[in-house]
């Protein structure tokens, strides 16, 4: 996983051995291995072009040729929901990682330092966060204009005070513990103890958060792009598709189904994986 | 009053309850209430302000204007009468006794005040420019009144027949100052009750309309965005009448027996504007090419499900006296389109970018142009923007193919004069032929229709050769009913309930 | 208390004054001018001009900003600079029909999710804690939209039992009112009910662990008793947080919620001004929803402390 990069070895262990003795963790994973498999597969498993128009063939039902049908414009929808999952997962995952870098650096400097910094930065997050989350991903994307990276990086601000307030609050308790004022008193510099003590130690919550986002993120890009204001066309995502598919819910409702059901499952499986991390990570649960 | 209100209203209502859905022709018999759907709120309900498509369903419920159209966009006398002296000046005579809602007199004064208003830079009112022809209202007796013209302007009564015609009370705009825009009063066959936002319009029939009360006592306009939902809210007897029915839903309407649905030529077209101030669309051959890569009938399938006709210019069917059916300037063809393209010096796929709003229709409209043009040369990428930024964008010049939809009115001058002429404020292409130019200025001062039809048509045809607009189709004006309403459409989709009967 | 409330209160200004120049700067900044947008596309360059300076959109924004602020201090929220309302009433009008659709969706999903979240707790690890579990987190991850969509499908269109959309006073007409209500509150209710019934089967088990219920056991107290009486009570301060914080979230849920719905409330309205540019909408709205967030967070930590003394407020 891609959050998983940013650990250090034993971190990564530790995630793994999160796994066993989990069956929900290990059928969350699976899922969302699955969706990351059919995303970087998509052409080849997809049967068709998923911008590969045939107007002889419009709002076919789901059919031996077209298992899902087909929309308005004769596409395949099954092919197209494929596709989707790359936008959805892309976006999910990167607005994620982007909040987790900014939002957690933020929350490390601010329970690290304290005094001015703190004050600072936790009221700018006090802001961003007393705005309804899905207003402001909504006015930034449009202040940005319609495309992926803009739903990326609206999504990411969204997300910043959840990863500042988590780093914050687990680098307070950090910065008190006797290896990090040994290493001080050893002349370690800052940066190092930060990235090097703090930053270890305080990962585990901040990737149970993550992936508990990443469920959230993948709704929230739907969200955006059923306003219209997601990727461009002719690119899929599920959430344009939704949004398609609201004006043939009488002739066609498999058009509203299908990509409902997609982002639907996969969020489950971020769920499930997110609950799991958390069982295993968080002795409150 | 207030409490039989309450008590209409109640029936209306209760016609969604499960228990009244079983028996919903109970309720659908209070001839009292109309209900109808419509897809969006109106802005405000000043037709001095009125800038968008919204406000037609309602505003000539509240209004009055000075003329009227019928059906076949014929003029009528409306709260007045007319008389032509000669091209530049025009007879008014208004009926006599007649009120506003409030009980303002219309006479002479109250005209004169409204043309005014109107016309003042400081109202920044979208009708100056239609009424810009006008050099002065002058007042020649207590119910009668001259307007004189700079120009001969032969449209001026299918103007005055819409928005820029329509009297409201001067008394009132006085004391409700900035609140007029919400409550309206005007002399149309109803007037206000009640207005929540975003969620109803309450009407009440008018006892002072000059034509006589209208059937119907008690209007009420319901926005509901989307479409399948206004749909369900008719079958359902929530609703009696709706507006913009999805073309895609019309084959099956058509088949349901306690449902009337009417279908008109409307008065708009479906069009993308080149840029014609940028490459590629600075060359006349590439605008040529990509007409010739568009397949009309495809889009007018695909997209409006074979509703409306194809468009090749900006004059539609429901002015029989210019539009001319055998009007073919060009085919679909792709290899034309790619011998255009050679011919232009443009080898590789030649890039270029169409700009829409969001909305599911146009970005549909796009997805076919996007393949079509494909095959012919040319790499198109969709740019999405959404519908407020429209009309800033097109006015920048910021794009290189953008949609630019027309809702029409009754004239063909309202239809074709601001777009193609070099100065026009909709000339959002930079088109800048002088022929093109003085024709419509032509058009718009000869007398007579055939020789005001007979230029327009050679308009066309230049207009159609330099090709600056990708012209796709007609719409079709799509509004369906309960049966037991018995109600008049018009082709500009406006709802004129004066002559709208519940049995 | 009083001076804690003070100091509470005046630690909301800055939050406040962020959020409104955020709200300020941000709608300014999405691209189409909304002179141009209002006027439409019969407007000449002088029509455009006069509106611009109407609605002081030729001034620099710091001195719009300011002018703004003086007055919302004195309670003027300015008019709509679509049809010209007057935006404090505009706001107050859709806070109703917002409060409505958050409580009711809040006492559906109570009315499912405590009692499940019980029924969970006391068989741990059971058939019906697993299905409880299962069910919640199906609807933890229901985008809310598409849940809509589904119960529109399914009951307006197919069985036609509800109004897909719409809304109709309560003053008006009780029954038209509530059974306008339902799919809303129910896709509402949904995501709420799942969260809150998560929480109530971890917070329960906890409980049924102490000593306290152990000993009420040892007695021969039947279980029923215990678990309403003894252990409920013992539950209610987390799930009181919880629900204090989704009351919160809520207002931004019901976004989505009455934009599927078309129901008239503070979340569409804000939706319909950003798309409309409608500033003075915008900003009103944006400042009122973050006012109340804060309070409800306030008033969260209040009830916190009021039903478990031994939380001091300092």
């Amino acid at each position: 996983m891609t959050v998983a990069v940013l650990m250090r070895p034993k971190g990564i262990t530790n995630v793994l051995r999160g796994f066993t003795g989990n069956p929900r963790a290990a059928v969350g994973l699976g899922l969302v291995v699955l969706a990351v498999v059919v995303a970087i597969g998509a052409p080849i498993f997809a049967p068709f072009a998923p911008d590969q128009l045939d107007f002889i063939n419009t709002l076919a039902p789901p059919s031996s040729d077209h298992w899902l049908g087909t929309d308005e414009l004769g596409r395949d929808v099954l092919s197209r929901i494929i596709h989707g999952a790359r936008t959805s997962l892309v976006v999910g995952a990167l607005s994620v990682v982007v909040a987790a870098l900014i939002g957690t650096a933020a929350g490390i400097v601010a329970g690290y330092f304290g005094k001015a910094y703190d004050a600072l930065i936790m009221r700018i997050m006090d802001i961003v966060f007393a705005f309804p989350s899905i207003l402001l991903a909504l006015a930034i994307a449009a202040v940005l204009g319609p495309s992926l990276t803009n739903a990326v990086l609206a999504i990411s601000v969204v997300n910043l005070p959840v990863f500042a307030r988590i780093a914050r609050a687990q680098t307070l308790v950090v910065r008190q513990l006797e290896f990090v004022e040994a290493k001080r008193a050893l002349g370690f510099g800052t940066f190092n103890i930060l990235s090097r003590t703090i930053l270890p130690n305080i990962m585990p919550p901040i990737i149970v958060q993550g992936s508990l986002l990443f469920a959230s993120a993948i709704i929230t890009e739907s969200y955006l792009s059923f306003l219209g204001l997601g990727a461009q066309p002719p690119l899929a995502t599920w959430g344009n598709m939704l949004r398609n598919a609201i004006g043939f819910m009488e002739l066609a409702p498999w058009l509203a189904l299908f990509p409902g059901f997609a982002i639907f499952i996969t969020v489950f499986g971020c769920n499930l994986l997110g609950d799991g991390l958390r069982d295993r990570f968080d002795p409150r649960h | 009053m207030t409490f039989s209100l309450t008590r209409r209203h109640a029936a209306t209502l209760f016609a969604g309850a499960p228990l009244a859905l079983a028996s919903g022709a109970v309720f659908s018999q209070d001839a009292k209430t109309l209900t109808i759907g419509v897809a969006s709120d109106p802005v405000t309900l000043d037709p001095a302000l009125m800038a968008s498509f919204f406000e037609v369903f309602v505003q000539y419920n509240l209004h009055e204007p000075l003329v009227h159209v019928t059906p076949d966009l014929k003029i009528e006398p409306g709260l007045a009468s007319v008389q032509m002296s000669d091209n530049l000046t025009y007879r008014f005579t208004l009926k006599p006794n007649l009120t506003f809602h409030d009980g303002t007199p219309i006479d002479a004064a109250a005209v004169k005040a409204n043309f005014d208003r109107m016309l003042d830079p400081a109202t920044a009112s979208p009708r100056r420019s239609e009424l810009s022809p006008i050099d002065q209202v002058e007042i020649t007796g207590p119910l009668t009144f001259t307007i004189k013209l700079k120009m001969p302007y032969a449209p001026l009564l299918q103007v005055l027949s819409n928005r820029a015609g329509m009297m409201v009370s001067p008394t009132a705009l006085k004391t409700l100052g900035p609140d007029f825009a919400t409550k309206a009063v005007g002399a149309g066959p109803y007037r206000v009750v009640s207005w929540t936002k975003n969620s109803e319009l309450v009407l009440e029939r008018f006892p002072g309309y000059w034509r006589g009360p209208a059937p119907i006592a008690q209007v009420v306009f319901r926005p509901i965005a989307d479409e399948t939902v206004r749909l369900t809210n008719l079958r359902s007897g929530t609703i009696q009448l709706v507006d913009s029915v999805p073309a895609q839903s019309v084959a099956q309407l058509g088949r349901e027996s306690s449902l009337v649905l009417k279908q008109a030529s409307g008065l708009g077209f479906n069009a993308f504007s080149f840029n014609t101030t940028k490459a590629p669309f600075d060359d006349v051959r590439v605008r040529q090419a990509f007409t010739a890569a568009i397949d009309k009938q495809a889009i007018l399938r695909a997209v409006f499900f074979g509703t409306g006709s194809v468009a090749y210019g900006a004059i539609p069917p429901s002015m029989g006296w210019v539009h001319d059916k055998a009007f073919i300037p060009h085919t679909a063809d792709a290899n034309v389109a790619r011998k255009l393209l050679a011919d232009a010096g443009k080898t590789a796929p030649v890039p270029v970018t169409i700009t829409v709003t969001n909305s599911p229709a146009q970005v549909r409209t796009a997805e076919v142009l996007q393949a079509q043009a494909n095959q012919a040369g040319f790499k198109v990428e969709i740019k999405q923007i959404d519908a407020t930024s429209l009309i800033t964008v097109l006015r920048q010049k910021d794009f290189d193919l953008c949609m630019s939809p027309w809702s029409g009115r009754t004239d063909p001058d309202g239809n074709i004069y601001n777009y193609f002429t070099k100065s026009g404020p909709n000339n959002f292409m930079g088109y800048q032929s002088d022929k093109v130019t003085e024709l419509l200025e032509k058009a718009r001062s000869a007398p007579a229709d055939q020789d005001r039809a007979k230029l327009y048509r050679e308009a066309e045809a230049q207009i159609a050769a330099d090709a600056p607009m990708l012209f796709l189709t007609f719409p079709a004006t799509l509004q369906a009913s309960a049966k037991t309403l018995d109600w008049m459409q018009y082709p500009d989709g406006a709802f004129r309930l004066q002559f709208a009967k519940q049995s | 208390m009083g001076r804690y409330l003070a100091t509470r209160l005046a630690s909301l200004i800055p939050i406040l004054f962020g959020t409104s120049v955020i709200a300020f700067i941000l709608i300014r900044l999405v691209p189409g001018d909304p002179a141009i947008a209002i006027l439409g596309m019969e407007a000449d360059a002088s029509a455009i001009a006069t509106l611009r300076q109407k609605m002081a959109l030729d001034q620099p924004v710091t001195v719009q900003y300011f002018s703004w602020l003086g007055l919302i201090l004195t309670g003027d929220f300015g008019r709509s600079i679509q049809g010209g309302r007057q935006v404090l009433p505009l706001l107050l009008n859709a806070l109703g029909p917002t409060a409505v659709l958050s409580v009711a969706a809040l006492a559906i999903s109570l009315a499912i999710a405590i009692p499940t979240g019980i029924i969970a707790a006391m068989r741990p690890n059971t058939g019906a804690d697993y299905s409880a579990s299962f069910l919640a987190l199906c609807g933890l991850s229901m985008p809310s939209f598409w849940l809509g969509v589904l119960l529109i499908l399914a009951f307006s269109i197919h069985l036609p039992l509800f109004p897909a959309s719409g809304y109709v006073s309560p003053f008006v007409n009780l029954g038209g009112h509530l059974h306008h209500l339902v799919l809303p509150a129910l896709t509402l209710g949904a995501a709420l009910a799942a969260a809150t019934m998560r929480m109530t089967r971890a917070t329960m088990l906890e409980v049924l662990r102490t000593d306290y219920i152990r000993t009420a056991r040892a007695k021969g107290l039947p279980q029923r008793l215990i678990i309403w009486t003894h252990a409920l009570r013992n539950a209610r301060i987390p799930i009181v947080t919880l629900i204090g914080i989704q009351f919160g979230q809520l207002l931004g849920g019901v976004v989505i919620t009455e934009t599927v719905f078309s129901w008239p409330g503070i979340g569409k309205l804000t939706v319909d001004a950003i798309f409309a540019r409608d500033y003075p909408v915008v900003q009103g709205a944006v400042l009122l929803t973050a006012l109340l967030f804060v309070l409800i967070n306030l008033a969260t930590d209040l009830l916190y402390t009021s039903l478990d003394p031994r939380v001091r407020l300092t």
